[in-house]
């Protein structure tokens, strides 16, 4: 084999894995940690998985990049799981994981108690709800992205998510006649004099 | 995902509505045969007011989630990972490294691993360059493409990329020294805002990253090349088409270019900054240095219109005037002058200007849905002529009868605009007067927190209407496309069949919509246009509406348009508009006919002007023949008339005529309009194509001043004064800016709006700019 073409293939490689990382490791991260609940063990999955792809030919994984690196990633944590009998301890990091990013502080506030909210009325969802809607308003990833993901049918994702949404919104509700703040999650609950 | 009940037997807690209005599952463009299922359940969903209440309400709860989510802390690997996995790549024979959270130095070499640090880190903005290139060629889909074909818009992200390429260096060599702690992630997720935030604008909703895997075809897009950004042909095509009509709200765009091919129809005049003034033979304008220092690059070119001339009435003596005159002349004018030039005499139209205001003409009486009302005085400019000024008033709408009103207000200014934000508090006051007590109206404050300022609240509770109006505030940057959904999740939540179901947008002038979200914009303008939510965006303070590009409103006629108002007068007559359903037409096959008398008449000309290639007399016979009066509607004309000498004689009379018996031989001249009642949805015989009634008005000769004319009068004459100072026209006699000045003062009337002053100011500006124009010339002579 000619050696100057093999080294050319190794740099398209590095570069192809570099990009990969650039571009999917945040997403892999945040799916990672909402699976494992430290980020330490998130990374440890995401850099496996990005280990396992410098294996891959990039050709065969043509157009499937992103579902394989879920997958890999999944895989990991189920076979983590198994091992450590450590399955989520989602419900502190999903509590923990809140940004403030808003122009003011009380903006950022508001912004990080929406976070909290969901947050937290996310942990009180079954984790089969809560991994899918992850999936589909984190990750973007379609009925059958989910579907080839987590081998539940189409039909099957499409009542969990409905459940899940369902839920959320009574949750929504709820907590906005709780709150004595009429103009915070209210904004998009309206209550009608009509 | 099988669908496992049929559309029609869907109720509002069906899985498969979920899917519909994630567009995802079988309702997934790339599903086998989503075009019948997206068919077959849009039917359902359009007949029943609940799925659609309830479509609205998953969005909403999706798009929440979606925000949230989007919201969380975003991490990256660290360096040294990285560099693991970089190592490996190039060298995967080396095995494994161990990972360094294990806490010990990966397998094989550990030279390696430093080694790769060094080399790495530098590239590190290349590679980060480069991945933000890759993810701009991801294209979006639109995902629910018209027609049956999944034809796929495409839309750059750049919005979001951009913020990708500035965020992330910062963020990566943050990371440089990796304390992975929950504490530590919400630290620094303080840095990551643009990109969470960018993100959450670009993919909220419809638009989804199209992995290849699924089926969907990526198409790929330049990034550096804007016209990539979807632009439906008919969506900029309605745009240029609003353009002309820069005042009226969304109906009248779809109605009225129905008009006469009057001037109204033709295509507007270059934009005034981009015409230069060319002296021309009798039409030379000054040009200020100032104005000359700030035409960037000046075009010599030869004006394209002139005024219409004199005609003799023995050999012409009919003549017609446009039904819908244009209304853009003014504002440019405006912007002219407050750009301190002069505006190009091209772009100075008499009877766009005269028409630009309103006068006070009666009611029409009885069955008439017309009025006419003829005023006759001696010309201000020119002593021996007459000036004879029509009007014509159409009967007004009734309120009464029509259907009930469901209005989302989502108010998105920039902070800094305090004087629009009041302009906008008193459009919406006016908005208020005019609504019925049966209506609804909700106020939503666009802006980083999106807030609900009012709920839905019926206009009977008028207290609270002001009292949210007044609560109203410019927040921080308005996001635009989250804003409108949740407008529109109101409107759909208090959706009134049959009724006028309508989200108004009041944006600042310069609004562009950020170019990763035009696409879905224009997607969802469009999906809540086919569910009857009409949309009307008001851009405050500015002259001249955004370009196409910026604007992707109104892919469908009717579903949404754009009003610029550049006064808080003209921003409360579009907002009072809003809630008139369609406008009526209250008659039909309109045609005016004047008809000079020629033992009184010597030469007649309409004070309004045409294309320099015109040829033969124009408007001598009445063309205007299909157009319709829509209710409330009123049009204005001017006639300067040569009488015959032996005329000049002095004569009693009133000198305001309205609906006289016509045919006196001592007639100035005859206004004959004739009209049909509106078909109503009637479908039209051909036949019945000639109007089937007429008013008819004699107009006695009378000779009085100018002085003595009424304040409507005078103003008029002012406006269409000004029209001939600015143009300098051949026509304009002995009139000077003191006579414009001083007619525009007398004529000022009751000015409810605040018009009439606001011309005045203009007077004094063009003034001002034309004498230092002339002083300048004589200087340098």
């Amino acid at each position: 084999m000619n050696p100057s073409s093999t080294s050319n293939q190794t740099d398209e490689r590095v570069e192809w894995v570099r990009a990969s990382m650039e571009r999917h490791e945040a997403e892999l991260l945040r799916y990672a940690l909402s699976l494992v609940g430290d980020l330490p063990s998130a990374e440890d999955l995401v850099q496996d998985a990005f280990l396992k792809l410098c294996k891959q030919e990039p050709e065969s994984l043509r157009g499937r990049l992103v579902p394989w690196l879920f997958t890999v990633v999944r895989n990991q944590a189920m076979d983590r799981h198994r091992r450590e009998s450590r399955w989520p301890r989602a419900a502190e990091a999903e509590a923990s994981q809140v940004a403030g990013n808003s122009p003011t502080p009380s903006a950022s506030a508001q912004a990080r108690d929406d976070v909290r909210n969901l947050m937290s009325l996310l942990t009180a969802l079954p984790p089969n709800q809560r991994e899918v809607v992850r999936l589909k308003f984190q990750n973007q990833l379609s009925y059958r992205e989910i579907s080839n993901l987590t081998r539940l049918t189409e039909t099957n994702i499409g009542f969990l998510l409905h459940t899940a949404l369902k839920t959320l919104r009574q949750r929504f509700e709820r907590l906005d006649a709780g709150s004595g703040v009429p103009l915070a999650r209210s904004t998009l609950h309206p209550s009608s004099p009509q | 995902m099988k669908s496992s009940s049929s559309p029609a037997d869907w109720t509002p807690d069906s899985p498969e509505l979920t899917a519909f209005a994630l567009k995802d599952g079988p309702f997934d463009p790339s599903a086998p045969g989503w075009a019948e299922q997206r068919a077959a359940a849009e039917q359902a969903v359009v007949r029943s007011a609940l799925l659609r209440a309830e479509i609205g309400e998953i969005r909403r709860v999706a798009d929440d989630v979606e925000s949230d989510l989007s919201r969380e802390a975003i991490h990256r690997l660290s360096a040294d990972r990285r560099e693991a996995v970089l190592a490996y790549a190039r060298n995967p024979e080396r095995g494994l490294p161990r990972r360094s959270s294990d806490g010990s130095p990966p397998e094989g070499d550990s030279g390696w691993h430093r080694l790769w640090s060094v080399v790495t880190r530098p590239a590190m903005g290349y590679s980060l360059a480069a991945a933000t290139a890759l993810s701009i060629g991801l294209a979006l889909w639109s995902a629910w493409p018209s027609g049956s074909q999944p034809s796929p818009a495409v839309a750059v992200r750049s919005g979001a990329s951009n913020a990708l390429a500035k965020a992330s260096p910062s963020i990566s060599e943050d990371r440089s020294t990796p304390t992975p702690t929950p504490t530590s992630a919400s630290a620094s997720a303080s840095d990551s805002p643009p990109i969470a935030q960018s993100q959450a604008e670009i993919l909220r909703g419809e638009p989804q990253l199209a992995w290849g895997s699924s089926g969907r075809s990526p198409h790929l897009s330049n990034p550096s090349n804007p016209s990539n950004l979807s632009e439906s042909p008919g969506s900029s095509a309605s745009v240029a088409e609003f353009k002309r009509y820069g005042l009226a709200p969304s109906a009248d765009s779809a109605h009225a270019p129905s008009g006469a091919a009057t001037p109204a129809a033709l295509p507007a005049a270059a934009p005034v900054s981009e015409v230069a003034r060319k002296p021309q033979d009798h039409q030379a304008t000054p040009v200020t240095p100032t104005a000359q220092a700030k035409t960037s690059i000046p075009r010599l070119r030869a004006l394209t219109t002139r005024e219409i001339p004199f005609q003799s009435a023995a050999t012409a003596p009919r003549s017609t005037f446009p039904l819908q005159p244009g209304n853009t002349s003014y504002p440019q004018i405006r912007k002219a002058l407050q750009d301190g030039q002069l505006p190009s005499p091209d772009a100075v139209k008499l009877e766009e200007l005269l028409n630009y205001f309103s006068y006070d003409y009666p009611a029409p009486s009885g069955s008439d849905p017309v009025s006419a009302q003829v005023e006759v005085a001696d010309s201000p400019w020119s002593p021996d002529h007459r000036l004879v000024k029509i009007g014509l008033q159409a009967r007004p709408a009734q309120t009464a009868g029509r259907p009930r009103a469901n209005l989302v207000v989502l108010v998105g200014l920039s902070p800094g605009s305090s004087a629009r934000l009041s302009w906008a508090q008193r459009s919406l006051q006016a908005l208020i007067e005019a609504l019925d007590g049966r209506d609804s109206l909700a106020l939503l404050l666009d802006g980083p927190q999106g807030r609900l300022i009012l709920p839905a609240t019926a206009a009977a509770d008028r207290a609270s209407l002001i009292r949210g109006v007044g609560a109203l505030r410019a927040e921080g940057a308005p996001r635009g496309l989250e804003g409108l959904r949740r407008a529109y999740a109101l409107a759909d939540q208090h959706h009134v069949p049959g009724g006028i179901n309508r989200v108004v947008w009041i944006v600042d002038g310069e609004f562009s919509a950020e170019a990763g979200t035009r696409d879905a914009l224009a997607t969802l303008i469009r999906e809540q246009t086919e569910w009857g939510v009409f949309l009307s965006v008001m851009g405050l303070g500015s002259e001249v509406p955004p370009e196409p590009s910026e604007v992707p409103w109104m892919p469908t006629p009717g579903g949404g348009a754009y009003a610029s108002a550049a006064t808080p007068a003209e921003a409360s007559a579009v907002l009072r508009r809003e809630v008139q359903p369609s406008p009526t037409a209250v008659a039909e096959n309109v045609t005016v006919d004047v008809r000079f008398n020629p033992a009184r008449v010597d030469q007649w000309r309409l004070l309004s002007q045409e294309s320099r290639e015109s040829s033969a007399a124009p408007r001598t016979s009445p063309t205007n023949s299909g157009a319709q009066m829509e209710a409330g509607r009123s049009v204005t004309a001017l006639y300067e008339i040569v009488p015959t000498r032996s005329t000049d004689r002095p004569r009693a009379g009133s000198g305001t005529e309205s609906a006289a018996p016509a045919g006196g031989r001592s007639d100035l001249l005859n206004l004959e309009v004739g009209y049909r009642s509106p078909a109503n949805g009637r479908v039209q015989d051909p036949a019945e194509n000639t109007p089937s009634r007429k008013l008819q008005v004699g107009v006695p000769d009378v000779r009085r001043s100018s002085d003595a004319a009424t304040a409507d009068y005078k103003f008029a004459a002012a406006v269409v004064g000004y029209g001939l100072m600015l143009r300098d026209s051949p026509f304009k006699g002995d009139l000077t800016w003191e006579k414009v000045q001083i007619l525009a003062e007398e004529g000022q009337g009751p000015d409810r709006e605040g018009y009439r002053a606001e011309f005045l100011q203009l007077v004094r500006q063009a003034r001002a700019l034309q004498d230092g124009a002339v002083q300048n010339g004589k200087a340098k002579q």
